[in-house]
């Protein structure tokens, strides 16, 4: 059995686009030299375009013609242990953006109260409905949107001393160091939960994802634990996968008798 | 004014489906039904239904109807190196015991073995001229019989040629290429650097995995250069495995034994799902 011809002009365009024949940027041919080449119908040649186009590889340019999407530069996030770390809040995200040369922004940070509930209390491990402080940015790269973030810290740590937990403000030096000199509380280990899936409606708004939902993005959940194996934080991040990528950089423990 | 009609049908229709009152495997009332409980025609169920489709929600079955789309149990992937093993990210027999450590029966046939040229990024990563030989192991790997990951490992030929002769073989290097290269060559595997991205599947990708043919399930893929002791890199592992099914997991520090048997037993990845409503 053959596939349709429609089938066999994307899928040979798409080879083409996908070794690099077609550059991004770059002009299809136009559906009349398609019909010709593949002595085609044009609502076959058509048919063939709307495939492309739903797999986002092409755009229509209207009066122009159909072109190959450009890609965008990713920004990369380092999911590697920083010597403290870090890794990623404050003052490390813009060190890590800028040294990729791109200019990083990120907003105040909205402060909320919430019962805690699903993932946070049991990451946490705290009491299904016991209180606990977001601190949620939006996170800027040469002023287009790349990535959400909201952490969640038990109120616990609050009414021990932690209190600029609760400040709409940066904490300058970072939550975590924060943490170690306010309450000795310090970050020894991390979990890293990397997971992909479909933006919901408030996402997809805030990116300017399109509206069909091709572009999945990433979520990932972080785990914070402090020197006695207590959880001190939950941070959860969202990032479209068009524009980001992560890197982890892994030493690897040698056995002793080397 | 609100949202048109369609998505405040097909917005109704995911709220069902997250919470739980369709669930994985129902099957969608059908047009008729829904036209007559939303009062809407038939071109707006239509485009209701399509919303919910181009999302992976529901699945449009020739002459069955539409259903609720059945997740695999996502299987995690730890990318952190095993402070017992110096392994992460298994390779042969560590893959075959991270993925029944899940509870779960792996399977990988005999890996094809090609002979091809450097390009573009695997010459750039293996740091060779573009247009030197190299050895493709590319293996299909399977989880409770369906199909997870697909994975090839570039070494250069010369590793061939100074005694890595088992590289050309089209069967598994037990207990993984890594040891092997260091029993014949003396390699020692230093480092290595990971790089995660996700993109939509290839046509071959799609039809191997049994992905929807619209792009809409992405896949990640991953890219592992193995460094040495003398910081040169002599493995690139290109790995594609469908973002329906598969996470990832990285350790750093000290990390609490609940917390990582967590992610093994697959209690993280119920609660991690749950978030999402």
């Amino acid at each position: 059995m053959t596939e349709p011809i429609y089938r066999r002009i994307a899928d040979s365009l798409r080879a083409e686009i996908d070794a690099g024949l077609i550059q991004p940027g770059s002009q299809l041919p136009t559906e009349a030299e398609l019909t010709a080449a593949w002595g085609a119908s044009r609502s076959t040649v058509r048919e063939a375009i709307r495939q492309l186009t739903e797999l986002g590889l092409v755009e229509a340019r209207p009066g122009q013609g159909t072109f190959v999407r450009e890609k965008i530069v990713p920004v990369v996030t380092d999911l590697s242990a920083s010597p403290d770390l870090g890794g990623g809040e404050a003052a490390d995200y813009y060190i890590q953006v800028r040294s990729q040369l791109r200019t990083p922004r990120s907003t105040v940070p909205r402060v909320e109260i919430h019962a805690a509930g699903g993932i946070v209390a049991s990451e946490l491990q705290v009491e299904p409905g016991s209180q606990v402080v977001s601190r949620h940015q939006e996170r800027f790269v040469d002023a287009k949107p790349y990535s959400l973030q909201t952490s969640f810290y038990s109120m616990d740590l609050v009414t021990r001393g932690a209190v600029r937990l609760l400040e709409a403000a940066n904490v300058a030096q970072g939550c975590i160091r924060y943490l170690r000199d306010a309450l000795g509380v310090e970050q020894v280990g991390y979990r890293d939960l990397i997971t992909v899936r479909a933006p919901n409606e408030y996402e997809s708004k805030f990116f300017t994802l399109p509206p069909d939902g091709r572009v999945a993005v990433f979520e990932t959940f972080r785990t914070s634990y402090d020197q006695n194996g207590q959880p001190m934080r939950i941070t959860t991040t969202v990032y479209p996968t068009d524009r980001n990528e992560f890197v982890i950089e892994m030493p690897i423990p040698q056995p002793a008798d080397e | 004014m609100g949202d048109p009609l369609y998505r405040q049908i097909a917005e109704r229709l995911q709220h069902m489906i997250e919470s739980g009152a369709l669930p994985p495997g129902a099957r969608l009332p059908t047009e008729d039904e829904l036209k007559k409980l939303y009062k809407a025609s038939r071109n707006t169920v239509r485009q209701a239904v399509r919303w919910l489709v181009n999302r992976g929600l529901v699945q449009t079955r020739l002459g069955q109807g539409t259903f609720v789309v059945q997740r695999a149990r996502p299987f995690i992937t730890t990318l952190s190196a095993d402070p017992d093993t110096g392994f992460g990210g298994g390779e042969g027999e560590a893959y075959y015991a991270e993925v029944r450590a899940q509870g779960r029966v792996p399977f990988a046939p005999a890996p094809r073995v090609e002979i091809q040229q450097a390009y573009g990024l695997i010459a750039t990563e293996l740091g060779l001229e573009e247009g030197t030989a190299i050895v493709g192991r590319r293996q299909q790997r399977y989880i409770d019989r369906a199909p997870f990951s697909l994975q090839t490992s570039y070494y250069p030929v010369s590793l061939v040629a100074a005694g890595a002769e088992r590289l050309l073989d089209a069967t598994s290097i037990e207990p993984g290429a890594v040891h092997y290269l260091r029993d014949v060559l003396g390699f020692r595997q230093a480092s290595y650097r990971d790089r995660v991205t996700v993109r939509i599947p290839g046509t071959e990708e799609a039809s191997f995995f049994r992905l929807p043919d619209n792009g809409r399930v992405s896949v990640f893929e991953t890219f592992r250069t193995a460094i040495d002791g003398d910081g040169k890199p002599f493995r690139l592992t290109v790995t594609i495995y469908p973002a329906d099914r598969n996470q990832f997991v990285v350790f750093a520090g000290q990390v609490p034994t609940g917390a990582r048997e967590a992610v093994i037993s697959g209690s993280t990845a119920a609660s991690m799902a749950a978030a999402d409503d």
